[in-house]
């Protein structure tokens, strides 16, 4: 897994994405970006660069499904990594996600553990398939 | 002349019915007017309290984050500083035992106080999850100052549905832990059984 790797955080609270910010410097990743929603998430990611991006769901404006769903369908973004990281606990949800290409879901409250693990795993899986 | 026992009986009877309805009536009218004053005042109260819970606990959360930031870095930053001194000082600590203890000390302090700082990072993420709820408690209180309004609850059941599927696009935010409910996951765990059963 490459540290070095630009990962996009996309989250309404302004806290949360500090906190996820100071998590993945933690774990060495320091290259971040943030948006607060999906709409200002999406010219970020035209423009390029993005290695991994970890979303929320629930945004005002454009949530992280519609998000996920845009990113699926654009040729240049379609096998970025994502990451949706949400207190949304719904099974049909989470299925909802699955169907719509996630990588991986952390559910909040996380830990920091849970987050390096999810990440872990996420590109174990990108390295054996490819 | 006697007025006969009937119609007597009939005017009580009236009366009786008119007294209950101008009863009714005036009930009404001071529910009404208490309902008056609750959107006018109380409501907008409550809505512009609510805002200022999601105000104070985000700067609150934001003030500890930057204390905890400016803190992470001094932490790391004894334990690396130790273990220069041990490479430094490597004669000085072969002969005095104590010198040894005592780095010993300082480096465990540093570890923990690092540990602790990252558990308060962490904590902080419940200006999300009661963001979220205090927004959602919000909206319901905007909707029920429109009901109380001067024009009354003219949200018919379709647009009130309209607005349920418009609300649910955007994720139905955080759910209280209940044992009993199987639409919801109870964790992580949960979450992982059931992604591995698609695949993930």
């Amino acid at each position: 897994m490459d540290k070095s790797m630009k990962i996009l955080i996309v989250d309404d609270f302004s806290t949360m994405r500090r906190i996820i910010k100071n998590l993945l410097r933690e774990l060495g990743f320091n290259n971040t970006v943030e948006a607060d929603d999906g709409d200002s998430a999406l010219p970020v990611l035209k423009a390029g660069g993005i290695d991994f991006l970890i979303t929320d769901w629930n945004m005002p404006n454009m949530p992280g499904i519609e998000l996920l769903k845009h990113v699926r369908a654009d040729p240049a973004t379609r096998d970025l990594p994502v990451l949706m990281l949400t207190a949304e606990a719904s099974r049909e949800q989470i299925v909802q996600a699955a169907e719509a290409g996630v990588n991986g879901y952390v559910i909040k409250p996380f830990t920091a553990q849970t987050l390096e693990q999810k990440i872990s795993k996420i590109f174990e899986r990108l390295a054996m398939a490819s | 002349m006697a007025v006969p026992t009937e119609d007597w009986q009939v005017a009580r009877e009236d009366l009786s019915r008119i007294t209950a309805e101008l009863r009714d009536t005036l009930a009404t009218l001071r529910v009404s007017a208490q309902l008056a004053g609750l959107v006018k005042t109380d409501l907008t109260d409550a809505q512009s309290q609510l805002g200022q819970v999601l105000e104070l606990t985000e700067q609150a959360a934001h003030d500890t984050l930057t204390a905890v930031e400016s803190s992470l870095p001094l932490a790391r930053g004894i334990g690396e500083q130790i273990g220069e001194f041990r490479m430094q000082a490597a004669d000085a600590l072969a002969r005095d035992e104590r010198l040894v203890t005592l780095l010993d000390g300082i480096e465990g302090a540093a570890e923990t106080v690092k540990i602790h700082l990252g558990e308060v990072l962490m904590a902080q993420g419940f200006q999300d999850i009661t963001g979220q709820i205090v927004r959602r408690v919000a909206g319901l209180v905007e909707e029920l100052e429109q009901c109380l309004s001067a024009h009354g609850c003219d949200i018919d059941e379709a647009e009130r549905q309209l607005r349920q599927e418009a609300r649910e696009a955007h994720g139905q935010g955080p759910v209280r832990p209940d044992a009993n409910r199987r639409d919801v996951v109870s964790g992580q765990q949960d979450v992982d059984d059931l992604l591995s059963g698609l695949g993930i």
